[in-house]
């Protein structure tokens, strides 16, 4: 089962990466407004059902892939 | 290079995974001050080949660089090893009262591993995020002693108010935590450092603060002081040669009191 894990950063956290590409393309001519990076993962699990890929997805967030101070993340299974 | 650590009885392990990078300058200002210090892979605390045990070592001390490719965020895939390698026992080797000293990528390690600030060991409540000017950082910085003399295991020999020139060389150094962990970092005097300008006041503004850190924080530990995360390297201003002052004839080594503290420390426990 495919999974999709997509991790941002929190609204009031400032994405410097963002703002500096959110420069080069308005620099570029493009009518930008703000630009915000997030995290796009992909994972092949091992598991039964969709409950149980979520909810392996989300204890993935806690112990790894997100830091809950900075970031927030959304799981999804992929059909 | 004169060494005191010849039969010194003080050791200290260099703990390091693949892509730390400052391993080698850390073993030796460690073994300047009399600390003898050995080059330690995680690995070996699991594994049998040349098999190490925590417990024969008095400080375990997190080196720079850019352990597992600074992938996912700097310090998390090394955190979670090492929750895997020593889990509970790192924790009780941090109750025992023995030091654990983070430098720059070690201090990421610290704070993604929740062992710092230390309020709740097991969950970050901190994190070292992207500098606000998206650069990578590296130059001397100044720094403020923000804490009393003595609050941790590295600034027994450093006044409250003591300005410290080191050198910073990160990316991902900005302090960011809740504002409740904020107010207890200060109300238990748990910030030892702070960037500051040249005269010691703490400016929030760039290029003071390099990295866009909350209260200027350029180093912590947690409440009973003996795990520390600094983001500056000491072990690169060990030497007066290692300054960039000495050219001009001056050169300071700020940083051989931060070990030399840690070696009054460990001889004193």
């Amino acid at each position: 089962m495919l999974i999709e894990i997509r991790v941002d950063l929190k609204e009031e956290i400032e994405d410097p990466q963002g703002k500096v590409v959110e420069k080069a393309l308005r620099n570029l001519g493009f009518p930008v407004k703000s630009v915000r990076f997030s995290k796009l993962i992909k994972i092949e699990l091992d598991v039964k059902d969709e409950k149980e890929a979520i909810e392996t997805g989300k204890q993935m967030c806690k112990v790894l892939l997100a830091n809950p101070v900075i970031e927030k993340y959304t799981v999804k299974v992929i059909p | 290079m004169e060494r005191e650590s010849e039969g010194s009885d003080v050791k200290a392990c260099v703990l390091i995974i693949e892509g730390t990078n400052c391993e080698q300058e850390t073993k030796r200002a460690l073994d300047l001050v009399g600390i003898s210090a050995e080059i330690v892979h995680l690995k070996q605390f699991s594994g049998r080949l040349r098999k190490r045990d925590i417990w024969d070592y008095h400080a375990i001390v997190i080196p720079g660089g850019f352990s597992a490719g600074d992938y996912v965020r700097a310090g998390a895939i090394f955190s979670s090893y090492l929750r895997t390698t020593l889990g509970r026992e790192i924790e009780s080797y941090i109750e025992e009262g023995r030091v654990v000293l983070g430098i720059c990528n070690g201090f990421q390690v610290l704070v993604e591993s929740g062992l710092l600030p230390g309020f709740n060991p097991g969950k970050p409540e901190a994190a070292l995020s992207v500098n606000t000017r998206a650069k990578f950082e590296c130059r001397e910085v100044t720094l403020l002693h923000s804490s009393e003399k003595g609050r941790c295991s590295i600034d027994i020999l450093i006044e409250k108010d003591e300005l410290i020139r080191m050198p910073i060389a990160h990316m991902e150094g900005r302090f960011l935590a809740p504002r409740e962990v904020l107010e207890e970092l200060v109300s238990n005097d748990q910030v030892i450092f702070k960037y500051s300008d040249l005269q010691g006041e703490v400016k929030s503004e760039y290029p003071w603060n390099p990295n866009g850190s909350e209260l200027n924080i350029a180093g912590i530990c947690n409440p009973e002081g003996n795990v520390i995360g600094l983001m500056p390297h000491p072990e690169r201003a060990v030497l007066e040669f290692q300054s960039q002052e000495w050219t001009r004839g001056g050169g300071r080594r700020d940083g051989f009191k931060l070990f030399y503290s840690l070696k009054h420390y460990l001889n004193e426990v």
